[in-house]
């Protein structure tokens, strides 16, 4: 019963799974250093296509200086269930025999999966003389290979060597330096982890960048015999000085044994590398870009906008990666100043790298941009400056422009379109002012302010200014109240101070003024103007205050008289004549009136 | 005589020409050398409101926030009410890191928008002096002819009430521009401490920019008050006196 189960989910769980996904189809060909008594295998994996079936070459296999070892690949399959889904891979590998020595291209094959057409790529095939078959070594004695004998010592040295390594001996200064630490061991050679150490030389010279990579393995030949690599160790170096640079040799102590049998004995032996010698030029002066900040190697920069045609007030994300192979720890951060003046620019955090085989190939910068008005822009990347080690010369990367559209935003209460603000840094660069030009006029180095005590003086002046006059007014207005209260008392004094002058005078200025000073005295005395006084009225008034009829006809003769001597004038003594008379009846008119 | 004029000639020819080749380092954008020139001028005795102005310019275009900032405030005392200083303090103001912070005199004039922001002092006390005199001869009038119409004590009535508004005003804004206690911070982040010694505690942390009064003063420190109160000790060098 069990078993059934287990065959119908074999077969019947893979089967349908594999025709409800679309086949995934990766080739490998390996070695690329074969001899020519060796096979180059062509895998071609894929997974999730029909089962059994051999993929197609709608082209024909094309072989070119290889041909192959057996008509039919031979096949493998497996089969894995994660997470309750099935994945079924199936490996189809022809084996491949080189014709003759060389370096020659396998072309790429046109493959065809469940009626899809897949390409294998180009692949660089280096092809030896005959390997020599070393394989014998597994018959011998573990003890008789590393045996320290004099006799053995050649060929134990051929069987197990360390080596460092850089892929050219003249670098430019900050231009990285792979270096690679391999163990070369014939094939049945083993090395246990346990009890072997590595000691790497001191790097004094240089920087050291760790690669971040997983120890591997590949096959080389040598001197006609194939070795197993083990790449131990790979930094990056980056020398600190020009000239000649050495580095020391690395040191071995490695458990090894030949065979996989249980019995295999473990013996301890010590390897060390070369030393290397390394030739570091200096960077040429001339031609350097204004934009170099040390970066060697051959560098490029991409850019994009997440969108091309946004409204104000939205923002927009722009990706910006330099990418390439380099000494990517001198790229400087991207700031995009050049951009605030239009754009209100947030930095993304820091920047991402991607890596391939344990080396940086790009860095990528996001920013989001707040534009602060409508319009279409023109955002260029930036651009990085560089030297090529390879052509010798220094390069700037390429001008790139990105368009971006910006729509009228929406607007706000008052007015205002809604755009965000970054704190701390200056933005509004282009709302600024501009600076005063023309002459450049006093100089003094005092401020001139008028003082507002000013304002107060004033203020206070015309306060104090209102109230003088008012009092002036006032007293004004009460001396007369005064005068007029006491005009009857001064009515006599008066009198005597309008006919005082007329002693000097005669004829009509005599008279008038004798008259004047007669009908005045009556004015004052009853507080009336004088020139509404009338003989009538004072014979009236007398009557009225019961004054004796005589004192009325003395006025009214004074005032006959008066009248007379106009018309014929007299002589001094009868204008002193008169103006007695007059005085005396005045005199005698305020006796009783008072 | 002659020597002295001869002499005094000589040193405006040379400020007028510092001026013009510090005005052109600006327009060619070489703001660095803008700025020595300015100070060049200042450093040779003349100043003025125009020279404090395009400096603030061109430190804030070498993005040098607090030094801009300073001789914005220092224009501002020698040209009270110019639109440009306005204009471009306030943008530094938005620039700093600190929120902005008033003094109280500046949080009230602000709150009588019409007459602080957008009438300078000149325009303030002139006004406010016209309109008090009006109101003093109206006042005259009336006292000398009282019957002389109703009309005339409305004149009075309200030349009176903007006068002495406007006074009131002018004496805030003076207040304002002859102080010589407020300073700016010029370092780029400043922590105040609780006493003048490294050894206090710290009180809160201010950055460029900002402005201050100036409460008390120590060797090497001064204590200083923000407008919301906070106030502490800070090492001399990183402010300057407007």
């Amino acid at each position: 019963m069990r078993r059934i189960g287990f065959l119908a989910l074999v077969l019947l769980l893979p089967g349908s799974a594999a025709f409800a996904q679309d086949p995934n189809v990766t080739f490998s060909i390996a070695p690329r250093e074969v001899g020519l008594n060796e096979l180059v295998q062509f895998t071609i994996q894929v997974e999730g296509g029909p089962r059994g079936r051999a993929p197609n070459f709608p082209n024909g296999f094309e072989l070119g200086d290889f041909e192959l070892a057996q008509r039919r690949p031979s096949t493998s399959m497996q089969t894995t269930i994660v997470n309750g889904k099935v994945t079924s891979t199936n490996s189809y590998t022809y084996l491949l025999r080189p014709t003759k020595k060389g370096t020659f291209e396998l072309p790429s094959q046109a493959v065809q999966v469940a009626g899809k057409t897949f390409q294998s790529p180009k692949t660089q095939i280096s092809v030896k003389d005959e390997v020599r078959n070393l394989r014998s070594t597994r018959s011998r004695s573990p003890i008789d290979s590393f045996q320290n004998d004099r006799r053995n010592q050649r060929q134990q040295q051929a069987e197990i060597f360390a080596e460092m390594s850089t892929s050219k001996s003249e670098y430019f200064i900050g231009e990285p330096i792979a270096f690679q630490v391999k163990i070369f061991r014939t094939p049945g050679v083993n090395i246990s982890s346990n009890g072997s150490s590595m000691s790497l030389p001191d790097f004094r010279d240089f920087w050291v960048e760790e690669v971040d990579r997983e120890t591997w393995q590949d096959t080389v030949i040598r001197d006609s015999k194939r070795y197993e690599v083990d790449i131990l160790a790979e930094r990056l170096l980056y020398a600190n000085k020009t000239g000649k640079l050495t580095v020391d040799p690395t040191e071995f102590e490695l458990a090894v044994s030949v065979g996989r049998s249980f019995f295999a004995d473990w013996q301890r032996v010590r390897r060390s590398t070369n030393a290397l010698e390394l030739t570091i030029k200096p960077l040429p002066a001339e031609g350097k870009p204004a934009n170099f900040t040390g970066l060697v190697g051959s560098f490029s920069v991409k850019g994009e906008l997440d969108k091309s045609s946004i409204s104000l007030g939205d923002s927009v994300s722009l990706k910006v990666e330099i990418a390439g192979d380099g000494n990517f720890a001198a790229v400087s951060d991207i700031t995009l100043d050049n951009l605030k003046r239009d754009f209100e620019v947030y930095e993304g955090g820091t920047p991402t790298s991607e890596t391939r085989g344990g080396r940086v190939i790009s860095k990528t910068w996001v920013f989001a941009l707040v534009p602060k008005r409508e319009g279409d822009y023109q955002i260029p990347l930036p651009r990085v400056g560089f030297f090529n080690t390879e052509e010798g010369r220094y390069h700037t990367s390429a001008e790139k422009i990105l368009n971006l559209e910006v729509t009228p935003g929406e607007r706000l209460a008052g007015g205002q379109v809604s755009v965000g603000r970054e704190s701390g840094t200056i933005l509004a660069e282009q709302n600024l002012n501009y600076i005063k030009l023309g002459d450049l006029g006093d100089i003094s180095g005092k401020p001139k302010l008028q003082r507002p005590m000013l304002l107060v003086q004033t203020a206070a002046g015309f306060l104090v200014l209102d109230l003088l006059v008012f009092v002036g007014l006032l007293m004004r207005s009460r001396g007369q109240d005064h005068k007029n209260r006491f005009r009857s008392k001064y009515a006599w004094k008066n009198f005597q101070k309008a006919v005082g002058p007329l002693k000097s005078k005669e004829g009509e200025p005599f008279y008038a003024g004798l008259a004047d000073a007669l009908l005045g005295y009556f004015g004052d005395k009853w507080d009336r103007p004088a020139q509404g006084i009338s003989l009538e009225m004072i014979r009236n008034r007398l009557e009225k205050d019961g004054i004796e009829p005589t004192h009325f006809d003395d006025v009214n003769a004074c005032m006959e008289s008066i009248e007379l001597a106009r018309f014929t004038p007299g002589s001094a003594g009868a204008r002193e004549q008169l103006l007695n008379k007059t005085v005396a009846t005045v005199k005698s008119l305020e006796g009783v009136l008072s | 005589m002659i020597m002295s004029l001869a002499l005094c000639l000589l040193y405006s020819a040379s400020t007028d020409g510092l001026w013009q080749e510090a005005n052109q380092a600006y327009q060619e954008e070489r703001f660095d050398i803008a700025a020595e020139k300015y100070e060049s001028l200042l450093a040779e005795g003349a100043e003025n409101g125009k020279i404090h102005y395009n400096l603030g310019n061109a430190y804030f275009k070498s993005q040098k926030l607090g030094k801009a900032i300073l001789h914005y405030y220092r224009a501002e005392k020698f040209l009270p009410g110019d639109d440009d200083i306005h204009n471009n303090l306030t943008l530094a103001n938005e620039s700093r890191v600190d929120p902005i912070i008033e003094n109280e005199d500046e949080a009230f004039l602000r709150s009588v928008d019409l007459l602080w922001n957008r009438m300078n002092y000149s325009t303030v006390f002139y006004l406010s002096l016209l309109f008090l005199v009006v109101g003093g001869l109206a006042s005259l009038v009336i006292v000398i002819r009282p019957k002389s119409g109703k009309w005339l004590g409305y004149v009075m009535v309200i030349g009176a009430t903007l006068g002495l508004l406007l006074m009131g005003t002018a004496f805030l804004q003076y207040r304002q521009l002859s102080r010589n206690d407020f300073a700016v911070i010029l370092a780029a982040q400043v922590e105040v401490l609780a006493g003048p010694s490294t050894r206090e505690t710290v009180n809160f942390t201010i950055h460029e920019g900002i402005r201050c009064q100036i409460l008390d003063e120590s060797p090497g420190w001064f204590r200083i008050r923000l407008a919301n109160g906070y106030n502490g000790w800070v090492p001399r060098a990183v402010l300057e006196v407007i």
